[in-house]
C-alpha cells in the first residue's frame, strides 16, 4: 500500500516534474502572501510584510532540493546536472571527445550492423504458425550425411503415406515458366522461378493466401484445369496489385491457367518463388530417379524430432529394399525447418557476430584507456571535490554519467553507421547467398540490441576508469603497486593495450586466413577454361511432337516422337556452330560447375574380382562437350557424332570415378552398368579431368558422362518430359557477348516458342559464385581493419601519454648526459614489451580460436604459419611505429624546457 | 526567545500529522495550527514544513486536493490517509513513552540512584 503510494509519488515526480515544481511554487507563494497579510494586519507596510514573510520562509532553493529528495527523485536532478557538466567537460576536450565517440560509434555500429543481419537470418521467427513443428525431410547418401538431397516422387509418397509421426506431409519442386498477362504479352516471355507444390504443403506451412485461396488436392492430377497462386511481388509488378485478380486467366508457358490466390508479402518456402502451381504429376513420372522434391512435414503434437527420425530410419531401410535404383545407400534425415533455412549461413554469421564483439571489446578497452588518461588529468578536480565533502559514490556516479553520455552519443552515431551499412549491404543483393536476407532491416529488436550494447559498453569502459579516478589520493603515482597488489593506472592501461593488440591479432589472422581462401579459390581453376565461353539455357516444349502410345512392362508411359523432335537438338547445335566467330558448341541438361542433378549407382562389370560400385553424378552430354569447355581428356577420346542410339553404348568417366572403380588400372575398354531405366552396359572410351561441382568443393566427386544421343528422347527431359531445359555452351574466338543477338536469331530459326535465358559468360558465372565470399570477406576485413586501427591508436595513445608524463624525467636524463639512443631505447622498450605481450597472447589464442573457421576455409589450414607470421610481424611493426613517433618527440625535448614544466 | 523552543529532530512529522488529524489544512494552515496549539512556543522554519509534507505524501501518510482558502485563493489542502492515522497513533505512543522516560530521568533526585 505505502509502496504503491511511493511508486506513484515517484512516478508523478519523475514524469510530471515541471508541473510539480509549478505547484510547489504556487503553494509557497500562497504561504508567503498569507503570512504577509497577517503581518500587514499587525501594522507593517505591505512591502515590509512581504519581505519579512520571505525571510521567515527561508531559502526556497533549499526546500526545493529537500522536496525532491523527499520524493526520491533527487538523482534525476543530479543526473541533469551531471549531464550538463559532462557536456561542458566534453566541449572542453573536443579531441578526446571526438576520439572516444568515433571509437564507440565504430564498435557499436559494427555490432548493430552485424546483428541486423543475424537478427533477420537467425533470430527472427519463421513466418509460419507453430514453426517448431515443421520439419524438412531430406535424403543423403550414407557416406555424405551433410549432402541434402531431395526426394523422388516415390520417396515422397512413401513418407506421406507410411509415416505416423506427421500431421501433414507436403512437397515442392523448383520450376520455370513464363507468365503472360495476355496471350501476346511481351513481358511474359522470360521464364520465372516458381514452385510446383503438392496441395498438402499449405497445410504443413499453415499460411493462407492474402487474397483468394490455395488449390486443393483435386487440382493435382494432370487432367485438372491449371491453377496458379501468385507471390505478392509478382502481383504488384505484373498485375498492378489488382484486388480483383482472383479468377483472372494468365498464360503460363502459353497455356491458360486461372489465378486462385495471392500470397502475403514475404511468404516463401525455402527457395525464392514468384508463383505456385499444383504438382500435376502423372503416373508416368512416378518412377523418375530425379530427387527434385523438397519435402516438408508438420509433426503431430507431442511427437519429437527424434521419434520421427527413428521412424524414418526404419522407412529408409525398407525403401532401400523396394527401390534399390534410387534408395540403396541413402538415408532419410529430418531437420527443423529453421535449420533447413539457416544451416548453411549459421557458421559464417556467428563468426561475423563474434568478430564484431571483439571489435567492440577493443573499442571499449581503447576508450577505457583514454578515460584513464583523462581521469589522471582531472585528479586535482576530484581531490578538490572529495575534500569539499562529495561522496566517492557521487563522484563515481558523475563519471559513469559521463561514460553513459559518451556511449549514447557514440551509440547514436553507431546506429547511423549501421543504418548506412545495412543500406550498402543490401545494395549488394545478398539474397543470392544469404537465406532470408530480404528481411535485413534495423527493426525494433535491432535498435533494442544497440541500446543494450550501448549500456553494456558504457559499464565496460566506464566503471574501471571512474573507480580508479575517484580514488586520487589512494594510489600515489610514484608507487607502482600498493600492498594489496592492485595495479596502478599506468599498468592498467598497459594490460588494456596488450589485450587490444591480442584481440586485433586474432581478428587479423582470421581475416588473413579467409583472404587466403578467397585468393586460392580465385586461382584454383585449372579444370575448365572460362575465357570466351558463353552459356545460355533454352526450354524446349515438345508436347506437340509427342503422341502417347501406352505403357511398357515397367508401367512407364511410352510415347512416340515425331521425327522433327529428334532433329531439333542436332539442328540447333549445328546452326550455332556455323555462326561466324563460334569455335565449338556443346549441350547438356545441366550447367557445368554446378552440383549434378542426378546421381546414379554405377557398377564396374565384367571383372568380378575388382568390381566396385559408386554413386556418380550423371550427365548426358553432346559431342564436343569436353573440347568446348576445355576439360582435359586424360585418356581415350571424347564423344563424337558417331556415338548414336544405334552404335555401341559408350561412357566417359572422370578420374575420381576411374580411381574408385579400377584403382591402379587402365579403365579404357572396361564395362560399366549405370542403374538407369532401360540403360544397357556401356564401354568406357575416355577418362577426363575432374571438375568441381562448386568453387568451395573440397574433394572431387565421381562423374559419369553418356552421349545424349544414346538416350531415348523421352529420357532426356525425364521428369517433365516432353518438356526439357537444355544448357548450351558456346566457345568463341573473342568476347562472346556481342554475338548474343545472332545466337538468339539462329536458335529462333529452329525453335521460336521460347526465348534464351540465363545468358552469361562462364567467367561472370564463376565470379558471381564467389560474390558471397567477396561480400563476406569485405565485411570481415573491414571489421578486422577497424580493430587493428583501434588497437594501434591505443598503443600510440598510451606511449604518447607516457612520454608526456615523463617529459621531466627525460629532460633530466638528457641534461645529465644520457644519449639519444638510450632515451629512445627507454621509450620504445615499454611499447615493445606491451606489443610483444599482446602478439604472444594473440598468437596463442589464434591457434585455438581459428579452428572455429575450419569450415569456412579452403586450401589453407587454420594454423597456416605464413598467415600467422605475416600478420604477427605486420602488427608488431605497426606497433613499434606507433611507439616511435612519440619517442622521437621525447628526443626533441629541450632539457631546459622539460625541467621548467614542473 | 525564552518562550520558544527549537524543534527536536524528527518531531516535525509528528506535529504535522497531529495538526492535520484535526481536519484538512493547507501548508500555511498547518503552521498556524501548530503555533496555536503550542501557544507559540515552538519555533519552526516555515519553509521546512514543505519538504516534510512532501515526504509524508511520498510515504503515503498524507494526501491532498486543491481547495479554496478563507481569502478565496487556490490552495493545497492536506489530510491524513489511513496509513497516516496509524502512523500518528504509533508515533504518539512512542513519543509519550519517550517523554515519560526522559521526564523520569530528568526528575530523578540524587538519592534515587
Amino acid at each position: 500500500m505505502t509502496f504503491l503510494a511511493r511508486l506513484r509519488s515517484f512516478a508523478t515526480a519523475a514524469f510530471t516534474g515541471r508541473r510539480l515544481e509549478r505547484e510547489m511554487e504556487e503553494e509557497w507563494r500562497f504561504h508567503i502572501e498569507s503570512r504577509a497579510d497577517a503581518l500587514a494586519a499587525q501594522g507593517l507596510s505591505r512591502d515590509e510584510a512581504l519581505r519579512r514573510a520571505q525571510v521567515e520562509f527561508g531559502d526556497p532553493l533549499r526546500w526545493k532540493e529537500s522536496g525532491r529528495e523527499a520524493r526520491g527523485v533527487m538523482w534525476i536532478y543530479d543526473l541533469g546536472a551531471d549531464l550538463r557538466f559532462g557536456l561542458r567537460q566534453l566541449r572542453r576536450a573536443p579531441v578526446f571527445a571526438a576520439t572516444v565517440i568515433v571509437t564507440l560509434a565504430l564498435g557499436i555500429g559494427a555490432n548493430t550492423l552485424a546483428f541486423s543481419i543475424v537478427n533477420a537470418v537467425l533470430v527472427r521467427e519463421l513466418p509460419y504458425p507453430d514453426p517448431d513443428r515443421i520439419v524438412r525431410v531430406y535424403f543423403s547418401p550414407l557416406d555424405e550425411p551433410d549432402a541434402r538431397g531431395g526426394a523422388t516422387l516415390q520417396n515422397y509418397f512413401a513418407v506421406r503415406d507410411r509415416s505416423r509421426s506427421f500431421e501433414f506431409v507436403g512437397s515442392a519442386s523448383g520450376t520455370l515458366a513464363s507468365i503472360a498477362v495476355a496471350p501476346d504479352d511481351a513481358a511474359g516471355g522470360e521464364p520465372m522461378a516458381g514452385q510446383r507444390i503438392h496441395a498438402t504443403l499449405p497445410k504443413v506451412l499453415g499460411v493462407q493466401p492474402a487474397l483468394g485461396s490455395w488449390f486443393t488436392e483435386a487440382d493435382d492430377p494432370p487432367t485438372a484445369p491449371r491453377k496458379v497462386v501468385l507471390s505478392h511481388g509478382l502481383w504488384q509488378q505484373r498485375f498492378g496489385a489488382d484486388p480483383q485478380v482472383v479468377g483472372r486467366v494468365v498464360w503460363m508457358d502459353s497455356q491458360d491457367a486461372t489465378v486462385v490466390g495471392v500470397m502475403p508479402e514475404g511468404f516463401e518456402f525455402l527457395d525464392p518463388a514468384e508463383y505456385w502451381t499444383p504438382g500435376r504429376w502423372s503416373d508416368a513420372t512416378m518412377a523418375s530417379p530425379s530427387r527434385m522434391l523438397v519435402v516438408a512435414a508438420r509433426l503431430k503434437r507431442g511427437v519429437t524430432l527424434q521419434q520421427a527420425q527413428a521412424e524414418m530410419d526404419v522407412l529408409s531401410a525398407s525403401l532401400a529394399g523396394e527401390f534399390p535404383q534410387t534408395n540403396k545407400g541413402w538415408r532419410i534425415h529430418l531437420e527443423s525447418l529453421y535449420d533447413a533455412y539457416t544451416w548453411w549461413a549459421r557458421e559464417r554469421l556467428l563468426v561475423l557476430q563474434g568478430v564484431v564483439t571483439l571489435v567492440l571489446l577493443i573499442a571499449c578497452a581503447n576508450v577505457a584507456g583514454l578515460l584513464l588518461v583523462q581521469g589522471s588529468t582531472r585528479q586535482q578536480e576530484f581531490a578538490m571535490r572529495l575534500a569539499l565533502g562529495s561522496s566517492r559514490g557521487r563522484l563515481v556516479r558523475q563519471l559513469m554519467t559521463e561514460s553513459l553520455l559518451l556511449a549514447c552519443v557514440g551509440g547514436a552515431c553507431g546506429i547511423g553507421i549501421a543504418v548506412a551499412g545495412v543500406r550498402m549491404f543490401m545494395a549488394q543483393n545478398p539474397t543470392t547467398w544469404l537465406p532470408r536476407a530480404s528481411g535485413i532491416t534495423p527493426d525494433a529488436r535491432v535498435l533494442t540490441f544497440a541500446v543494450v550494447v550501448m549500456g553494456a559498453s558504457s559499464i565496460l569502459f566506464g566503471l574501471l576508469p571512474s573507480w580508479s579516478a575517484s580514488r586520487p589520493s589512494l594510489i600515489p603515482a610514484i608507487r607502482r603497486t600498493n600492498a594489496m597488489g592492485r595495479l596502478s593506472p599506468q599498468q592498467l592501461r598497459g594490460v588494456l593495450v596488450s589485450g587490444q593488440v591480442a584481440i586485433a591479432l586474432v581478428l587479423l589472422i582470421a581475416a588473413g586466413l579467409l583472404v587466403n581462401t578467397l585468393i586460392r579459390l580465385n586461382l584454383n581453376r585449372p579444370e575448365i577454361d572460362p575465357t570466351n565461353l558463353l552459356a545460355f539455357q533454352l526450354r524446349l516444349n515438345l508436347s506437340e511432337m509427342v503422341t502417347p502410345t501406352g505403357r511398357d512392362a515397367q508401367g512407364f508411359y511410352t510415347m512416340k516422337f515425331s521425327p522433327q523432335a529428334g532433329l531439333i537438338f542436332s539442328q540447333i547445335q549445328e546452326r550455332l556452330s556455323a555462326v561466324p566467330g563460334v569455335r565449338s558448341v556443346a549441350a547438356s541438361i545441366a550447367p557445368p560447375m554446378r552440383p549434378a542433378p542426378y546421381r546414379l549407382p554405377v557398377t564396374a562389370t565384367g571383372q568380378p574380382q575388382s568390381a566396385g560400385d559408386a554413386l556418380a553424378g550423371w550427365f548426358p552430354v553432346s559431342p564436343e562437350y569436353f573440347k568446348t569447355l576445355g576439360i582435359a581428356v586424360r585418356r581415350g577420346r571424347e564423344f563424337a557424332k558417331s556415338d548414336s542410339l544405334g552404335s555401341a553404348q559408350v561412357a566417359i568417366v572422370n578420374e575420381t570415378l576411374a580411381r574408385r572403380l579400377w584403382p591402379g588400372e587402365d579403365p579404357i575398354g572396361r564395362e560399366i552398368a549405370i542403374d538407369f531405366v532401360n540403360d544397357r552396359p556401356r564401354q568406357i572410351v575416355g577418362v577426363v579431368a575432374d571438375v568441381r561441382e562448386n568453387s568451395q568443393q573440397r574433394e572431387f566427386v565421381p562423374h559419369v558422362f553418356v552421349p545424349d544421343a544414346q538416350l531415348p528422347l523421352a529420357s532426356r527431359g525425364w521428369f517433365q518430359a516432353p518438356r526439357i531445359t537444355m544448357t548450351y555452351l558456346v566457345r568463341t574466338a573473342t568476347d562472346p557477348m556481342p554475338l548474343v543477338d545472332q545466337l538468339r536469331q539462329t536458335v529462333a530459326e529452329v525453335y521460336r516458342k521460347q526465348p534464351l535465358y540465363n545468358i552469361r559468360t562462364i567467367e561472370d558465372a564463376m565470379s558471381a559464385e564467389l560474390t558471397s565470399w567477396r561480400q563476406y570477406l569485405w565485411l570481415l576485413g573491414t571489421f578486422a581493419g577497424i580493430a587493428a586501427l583501434l588497437a594501434l591508436v591505443g598503443v600510440y595513445g598510451l606511449i604518447a601519454y607516457g612520454v608526456g608524463q615523463r617529459t621531466n624525467e627525460i629532460g633530466i636524463r638528457r641534461a645529465l648526459g644520457a644519449s639519444a639512443g638510450s632515451v629512445l631505447h627507454l621509450v620504445l622498450r615499454q611499447g615493445f614489451i606491451l606489443t610483444a605481450c599482446g602478439i604472444g597472447a594473440g598468437v596463442a589464442t589464434s591457434v585455438v580460436a581459428t579452428r572455429v573457421l575450419e569450415g569456412l576455409l579452403w586450401g589453407v589450414s587454420p594454423t597456416d604459419p605464413v598467415t600467422f607470421s605475416l600478420v604477427a610481424i605486420g602488427l608488431g611493426a605497426a606497433g613499434l611505429l606507433a611507439c616511435y613517433v612519440p619517442a622521437r618527440r621525447a628526443l626533441a625535448i629541450d632539457p631546459m624546457i622539460a625541467l621548467r614544466t614542473e | 526567545m525564552a518562550r520558544t523552543t527549537e524543534l527536536l529532530q524528527g518531531t516535525l512529522d509528528l506535529l504535522i500529522l497531529k495538526a492535520i488529524s484535526l481536519g484538512p489544512l493547507h501548508g500555511y494552515g498547518v503552521l498556524l495550527r501548530i503555533q496555536q496549539i503550542s501557544h507559540d512556543r515552538l519555533q519552526i522554519q516555515q519553509g521546512s514544513l514543505y519538504p516534510a509534507l512532501y515526504r509524508l505524501e511520498h510515504q503515503g501518510h498524507v494526501t491532498w486536493e486543491w481547495g479554496e482558502s478563507e481569502n478565496k485563493r487556490r490552495a493545497k489542502y492536506y489530510r491524513l490517509t489511513t496509513a497516516g492515522k496509524r502512523r500518528l497513533h504509533e508515533e504518539h505512543a512512542y513519543w509519550r513513552r519517550l517523554s515519560e522516560a526522559i521526564g523520569l530521568v530528568m526528575s530523578a533526585a540524587t538519592e534515587d540512584l
